[in-house]
């Protein structure tokens, strides 16, 4: 088994008497596309801000490529690349002004900040339309460029928040398969959170399902649905009573 | 550090120039360069290389501009919801922060500078009658560091405003009315108490400013003003940080 970049130990954060997360155990290997489902609200992204240091945990531990969260966020968010709940695009700028940013941000040098850049924009089917403003742009090609701006330092880990909320069917499968091919090519670990099932049981190696913070099931999506016909049915056997889960679709 | 406070600026300045598409944007400096280098100044006369009023013209500029900038910047990019990913990146809190206020210090108080040559043009083409108008060499340089130490003073106390305000436009209203109650506070309530106090009182108070006014005491005052100035903004830049800090582990 490939060596652990994401290993948390009874990692909880609460909000007064809200508890987001709740003794939270994961181990996430090298490599892999680990997909994070739960319904709204079940603590998703309140995980992945943990895991990047932008939240102090209320208690337990959590390493993120070897860095505590605590004391060494700095080193963990210099080493991965994050699209949160939403796309963080500058709008007033260019699809290509934005990158450029990111990547003199990374301290990507000239020659290789602009292969890059085109090399990904090309990927991304994007290139012809690099010199328009990204406020004149649909919902599904800002996805997809905050994408791209997630991986144009070649991290080692990318933390990608529910990439497809918003989407139409088309363009969610359209940015999917282009996450799952950008993955495979750059050999980068993928956290992604998500309520979209088919989108977990297409692209994820490990799946784990939470719920109200608390960790309901967790492994591949074969150990996950345990019988049941499909991860969708698993899902919602997990969920019963939880009716939240009303809002989460196949 | 100093890269990565130019890779902020940079993009800062970006977004000022063709955040309203690069026409727009070149427009507006252009019409604040119209307006403040050559419509104003006209209308001083010579007055304007001359009188230690100046001063007080040219230290009002650069907070003028570096309100709507300083609001757009901070409060403005947690509205649209791109500071999140700025500060989930490799970037320290004081980086963006001194990427932040660099480029709207260097915005106006830029700008201010531009104005102010152009004025000086203005007034020689206009005036050309009367030789060479130069400002005396100690109120250009008081009017340069003072209208500096305002951009940067208006600067902090944008940034400390907007990490807590709950949009782009209460920053603005609010730094905005400060300036106001400021500007038309002191003219106004200033004269409102002379009324009031005994006339003794009042006469030894406009004697006092008499004498601090007199062109021997000038440079004191220019010197106590920078003094303040610059310990404002040393104690606004230290509460601004402080405060952004803390603002990579509020919950949203």
């Amino acid at each position: 088994m490939p060596e652990p970049v994401i290993v948390t130990k009874k990692l909880c954060r609460r909000f007064g008497e809200i508890r987001a997360v709740e003794d939270l155990d994961l181990e996430i290997p090298m490599g892999s596309i680990f997909g994070l489902l739960g319904p709204n609200g079940s603590g998703k992204t309140t995980t992945v801000r943990l895991l990047l240091g932008l939240l102090e945990p209320s208690s337990g531990s959590a390493q993120v490529l070897g860095y505590d969260t605590r004391s060494e966020s700095d080193r963990i968010r210099q080493e991965t690349g994050a699209l949160l709940e939403h796309d963080g695009l500058y709008e007033r700028l260019t699809a290509e002004d934005n990158l450029d940013f990111y990547g003199r941000l990374w301290r990507l040098q000239e020659p290789e900040r602009r292969i890059r850049i085109e090399d990904l924009l090309r990927h991304i089917g994007l290139w012809d339309r690099r010199r328009e403003r990204v406020s004149t742009w649909s919902k599904g090609m800002k996805q997809k460029l905050a994408v791209a701006r997630a991986l144009l330092h070649r991290p080692r880990l990318v933390f990608l928040d529910e990439p497809t909320t918003g989407l139409d069917p088309l363009a969610a499968v359209a940015l999917r398969e282009e996450l799952g091919q950008l993955a495979r090519k750059e050999g980068v670990t993928v956290f992604l959170n998500t309520h979209y099932l088919a989108e977990a049981e297409k692209l994820c190696d490990l799946v784990g399902v939470i719920r109200n913070g608390r960790l309901a099931a967790v492994g591949t999506v074969g150990e996950v649905r345990k019988g049941q016909a499909s991860l969708e049915d698993a899902f919602l056997a997990l969920m019963e009573g939880d009716e939240s889960c009303s809002s989460t679709s196949a | 550090m100093f890269f990565d406070v130019c890779v902020i600026a940079r993009k800062e300045w970006k977004e000022y120039v063709t955040g309203q598409g690069l026409k727009g944007g070149l427009m507006n400096i252009l019409v604040t360069v119209v307006v403040f280098g050559v419509f104003l100044p006209a209308q001083f006369g010579s007055t304007f290389v001359r009188s230690p009023m100046t001063l007080l013209f040219w230290s009002w500029v650069p907070a003028f501009l570096v309100i709507a900038a300083v609001a757009d910047s901070f409060a403005g990019e947690r509205e649209r919801h791109t500071l999140e990913t700025l500060l989930a990146s490799r970037l320290s809190d004081r980086a963006i922060l001194l990427g932040k206020l660099a480029a709207i210090v260097s915005y106006g108080w830029g700008l201010t500078i531009v104005c102010l040559g152009l004025g000086l043009v203005s007034i020689n083409v206009i005036h050309r009658e009367n030789g060479l108008l130069l400002p005396p060499l100690g109120l250009g340089i008081a009017v340069l560091v003072l209208s500096l130490l305002v951009a940067v003073v208006t600067a902090g106390s944008g940034a400390v405003l907007s990490v807590k305000a709950g949009s782009m436009r209460q920053v603005y209203q609010a730094m905005s009315v400060t300036w106001m109650l400021l500007i038309f506070g002191f003219s106004f309530g200033a004269k409102a108490v002379m009324d009031r106090l005994p006339k003794e009182t009042a006469a030894t108070i406009v004697k006092w400013f008499r004498t601090m006014g007199a062109p021997e005491q000038r440079g004191a005052l220019v010197i106590g003003a920078i003094l303040v100035l610059g310990a404002a903004a040393v104690l606004l830049f230290a509460i601004a940080e402080r405060r952004f800090r803390h603002l990579r582990c509020v919950p949203k």
